[in-house]
């Protein structure tokens, strides 16, 4: 039986997103989404440095994939769309994720902009994954104006802190009836293989990837995990009893 | 002329187009976006930059 993911239409075998930033060199992209297995790949939209040496991200990301452009540096919904446009614009596709923040110390997302944003975008025909504070209510409305998927933050960007709502990100898989896809402050393949056990579509990662001592190793490790995390979702955890159970028979034994 | 180039009041010489400043800059057109006040443009062959434009050249970076 096909476990695929899908998504806007295409159908994914990883379900490990990875994120393009923060390496030392693009050059290294290749073998980061080879290791990985990674489908799906975010990228950035920025102005032009006319004094920086001219190396683009895209000539180091094969065709095959995904691109999931962001909207990071956007603070209303309405610099977001015009992100959005941009993105499209020049050759990414109809993929956005909306990220829209305006607290500069936590990175924390504005769910009321981005719903605002990801309205405006569906109405556009783009696939929309919006980047949110895991609120119940929030992730409603996306999927009534119909976004993709909801993607709930871990703990803030780039903190490798794991898990720290996890709570609340049940909630969401338990309730929402789209793909929940766990985004920013997953630190250790442990944490995204548990988000996977949970129940999550899929998780995207990038700091933990791109700030580990050896990124190519570090998203093979990364790749397996959420690929272990699946398969104990589909195969069911044992129940959790209070009491010592017996492996072992309790009968037929030498005396 | 002064224009607005990526946020920055930029200098240029009159009766440039935009095709020749992308050529001057080293730039590949189909790797960038350019935004001509506020308008994503399709095409940027026949645009001769006036005084006072707002210019965005941008392009695809790395990010998550």
């Amino acid at each position: 039986m096909s476990d695929n993911l899908i998504i806007g239409g295409k159908e994914l075998k990883s379900r490990l997103f990875v994120g393009s930033g923060k390496y030392s060199s693009d050059s290294i992209m290749p073998k980061i989404i080879e290791k990985s297995g990674a489908e799906v790949i975010t990228v950035a939209i920025r102005r032009v440095d006319f004094d920086a040496k001219d190396s683009n991200v895209i000539d180091f990301i094969p065709k095959n994939c995904q691109l999931m452009p962001n909207t990071s540096g956007a603070r209303t919904a309405e610099e977001a769309v015009r992100i959005a446009l941009i993105s499209k614009a020049i050759g990414c596709g109809n993929w956005i994720k909306i990220e829209v923040i305006s607290d500069n110390k936590y990175l924390l997302p504005d769910n009321y902009e981005t719903i605002k944003a990801s309205e405006e975008l569906v109405k556009k025909g783009f696939v929309v994954l919006p980047y949110v504070s895991p609120n119940l209510m929030d992730a409603k409305r996306l999927r009534d104006i119909g976004a993709a998927a909801v993607m709930p933050f871990a703990a803030p960007i780039g903190t490798n802190k794991g898990l720290q709502t996890k709570e609340l990100i049940q909630i969401l898989i338990d309730e929402i009836d789209l793909p929940i896809i766990v985004d920013a402050g997953i630190g250790k393949p442990s944490q995204a293989c548990e988000a996977m056990e949970m129940g999550a579509a899929a998780v995207l990662v990038n700091t933990a990837i791109a700030t580990a001592g050896d990124p190519v190793m570090m998203a093979e490790a990364f790749g397996k995990a959420v690929e272990a995390g699946r398969n104990a979702f589909i195969a069911k955890t044992g129940a959790v009893k209070k009491y010592a159970q017996a492996s072992s028979p309790l009968t037929g034994f030498l005396r | 002329l002064k224009v607005n180039i990526n946020g920055k009041i930029t200098e240029i010489k009159n009766n440039i187009s935009l095709k020749q400043f992308i050529n001057e800059k080293g730039l590949d057109k189909n790797k960038i976006v350019i935004e001509y006040n506020k308008e994503i443009l399709d095409d940027i062959e026949d645009i001769i930059i006036n005084d006072g434009d707002n210019i965005e050249i941008l392009k695809i970076v790395g990010g998550g």
